[in-house]
């Protein structure tokens, strides 16, 4: 029993995996003072990390509102598929206060928009640009709310204004994976 | 140092523990992160209310392990999953999947309060009062229950080969 005992308890401290990303505590203060839905939680985080890891955000705003958050390989200026400057975007109150948090300057990220590209021009552009999309989502009122698929899963689900749903991975180098056409 | 900058040197002394730890309570990254959170926000009000908790890694373990078996015992998730990624049917033999699966597919053969436990006792390496404190159970529970989870564990195919090899993700 002891010799069990000793085995378990030394595979248990070498094989457990460290965590993916620090929990950021500003999520849990924000949580305490304004209680946030479980299920929106989990974006937050998603966004916190992406962003704390030193990626690129880029941030829509307007009538379509998308996201997308790419590597910070990217390049570091400049707007594509939109008239807005970069940053311009932080001040519209299409992105979420909790977006806001996580932009520059705190973690060095910048922050550029996709006016008015639909996803798929969106992507186009990204990959005109030879960038690799990690995550595209909504980031306005669409998405807020909405629950990841499932709670054992690192996808989220994300409404588009269009009516689309897209399920992204909204982990670190993770990949846009699928997309539904219908909502 | 004001009240939230203690507790956010708190949170980043202590989360990367506590993540683990929750890691082996619920199997994945996303509910582990849940739970984390969960706790550090009860946490926080009551670090809010009455100044520095004393144990405050003890009080999050215990929120934690509360809040584990609470979601544990409701019939049904808040989420339910509706097309899973990366589906991967678990195999019974340890021997063929990796470490990481490996501790999950072992520790899911415990009921929660066990997992708890083993959780606390063998990651965590609590006494078993000290178990028992974070359980709010008596010790002897917390004995009988230990020795209940590893006969079980006892009997997971290839459990000792893997644990004898300590194969690191």
């Amino acid at each position: 029993m002891i010799e069990l005992e000793n085995q378990l308890a030394a595979w248990l401290k070498v094989t457990t995996p460290e965590p993916p990303h620090q929990l950021g505590v500003e999520h849990i203060l924000e949580d305490r003072a304004q209680p946030v839905d479980p299920r929106e939680r989990r974006q937050r985080r998603a966004w916190g990390a992406l962003v704390a890891s030193g990626v690129v955000v880029l941030v829509g705003a307007g009538a379509f509102a998308a996201s997308v958050l790419v590597h910070s390989h990217a390049p570091s200026s400049g707007t594509f598929g939109g008239p807005r400057a970069p940053g311009s975007a932080t001040s519209s109150s299409v992105v979420p206060r909790w977006a806001l948090t996580c932009v520059p300057p705190k973690f060095g990220a910048r922050v550029t928009t996709f006016d008015g590209l639909t996803y798929n021009a969106a992507l186009s552009a990204a990959r005109r640009e030879g960038l690799r999309i990690d995550v595209l989502c909504s980031d306005g009122t669409a998405d807020i709310g909405q629950p990841p698929i499932t709670s054992g899963s690192p996808y989220v689900r994300v409404a588009l204004k269009d009516g689309r749903i897209i399920f992204a991975r909204a982990r670190q180098h993770a990949s846009l994976t699928r997309t539904s056409p219908t909502r | 140092m004001s009240d939230s900058d203690e507790f956010a040197q708190f949170v980043t002394d202590s989360g990367r523990g506590l993540q683990r730890a929750a890691w082996l309570l619920t199997g994945d990254w996303p509910t582990a992160e849940d739970l984390v959170q969960t706790a550090l926000t009860k946490t926080w009000q009551r670090w809010q209310g009455g100044g520095p908790i004393e144990h405050p890694e003890a009080y999050v373990r215990r929120v934690m392990v509360t809040t584990f078996i609470r979601w544990r015992r409701r019939s049904w998730r808040r989420e339910l999953l509706v097309n899973a990624p990366e589906t991967a049917v678990p195999d019974r033999d340890l021997g063929r999947v990796d470490s990481g699966r490996a501790i999950q597919t072992a520790l899911d053969v415990l009921a929660p309060k066990q997992r708890a436990i083993v959780v606390l006792r063998y990651f965590v390496d609590l006494s078993e009062a000290e178990t028992a404190s974070v359980m709010g159970c008596a010790v002897g529970t917390v004995k009988s229950q230990s020795a209940k989870a590893l006969s079980r564990l006892r009997h997971v195919p290839g459990l000792s080969d893997v644990m004898t090899e300590r194969r690191t993700l």
